[in-house]
């Protein structure tokens, strides 16, 4: 069995560490997607019940009562902006990772076929 | 190393992929269980608890298998987070709609894993049916036949 050149292994390696980090990047996306479709809906709870409504913010353990609504709802409205820029830059940066990762696979795929002693040890 | 054994080890890689999704789809389908389970449950005590009616002896569970006696007060409202730790105290119907709602979106992405879970369970066994195939193949010296 032939050994793969240090080149190929390189290259390996790196599709590799691409590869992890694009997971971490989409896991991150989707949980800050999952928390931006948490505070849409609040929002839209908010909107929904009438002003005489008992509202109540979990700080700690204890819950306590906020009166001032138009506040929590500029709150959740900037924490909303806050995400969704964070989320569109994930985004960019998945692309990005996404266009070397494919680029990367299709040299160590031509790199293999060239050699099948190669391919047969990877 | 020969083609009908690069094809083994390929076919194998793809059935591990095929395992670690259908593990870690199965993982989220007991997430999806568990919440579906605490809102029916959170449901149904907040109708008990309208029925029972004021005045009513209730245990209120701390923990650990262990109560403290109460009595009911306010049993038209109930409080009920609507998500990003804010918690409304709103009539006991509307609550309920509330937890429909919940219920209803948590019963949909159920049954979205469940179709994905089985569609993957579909390829790993013709995948493992394939892989099989091929290993006793080369174990009789044949050569590899056409696959799925």
């Amino acid at each position: 069995m032939k050994e793969i050149s240090p080149q190929l292994q390189n290259q390996i390696a790196q599709y590799q560490q691409l590869q992890n980090q694009l997971q971490v990047l989409a896991s991150q996306r989707v949980q800050l997607e999952a928390k931006l479709r948490e505070i849409e809906g609040t929002l839209e709870e908010l909107n929904k019940v009438s002003g005489d409504t008992p509202i109540y913010k979990s700080i700690g353990m204890l819950l306590v009562r906020q009166d001032d609504r138009e506040a929590l709802k500029k709150e959740l409205e900037e924490h909303k902006e806050t995400l969704t820029i964070r989320v569109k830059s994930l985004q960019k940066q998945e692309k990005a990772l996404s266009g070397r990762y494919e680029d990367l696979g299709g040299k160590i795929q031509a790199a293999l076929g060239q050699s099948p002693a190669a391919a047969e040890s990877n | 190393m020969s083609l009908g054994e690069s094809d083994l080890r390929r076919g194998i890689a793809v059935l591990d992929q095929y395992r670690e999704q259908i593990e870690a789809l199965a993982q989220q389908q007991d997430l999806v269980r568990i919440s579906l389970e605490e809102h029916l449950r959170a449901k149904e005590t907040l109708t008990q608890y309208r029925q029972a009616g004021r005045g009513a002896e209730v245990l209120v569970p701390i923990g650990a298998n262990s109560f403290v006696a109460a009595e009911s007060k306010d049993v038209d409202k109930a409080f009920v987070s609507i998500g990003s730790d804010l918690v409304i105290y709103d009539d006991i119907a509307k609550q309920v709609e509330r937890l429909d709602a919940r219920l209803k979106s948590i019963t949909e992405a159920a049954n979205a894993i469940g179709q994905r879970l089985a569609e993957l369970q579909r390829r790993a066994e013709a995948q493992g049916a394939a892989v099989q195939d091929l290993y006793e193949r080369l174990q009789a010296g044949a050569p590899p036949g056409p696959r799925s």
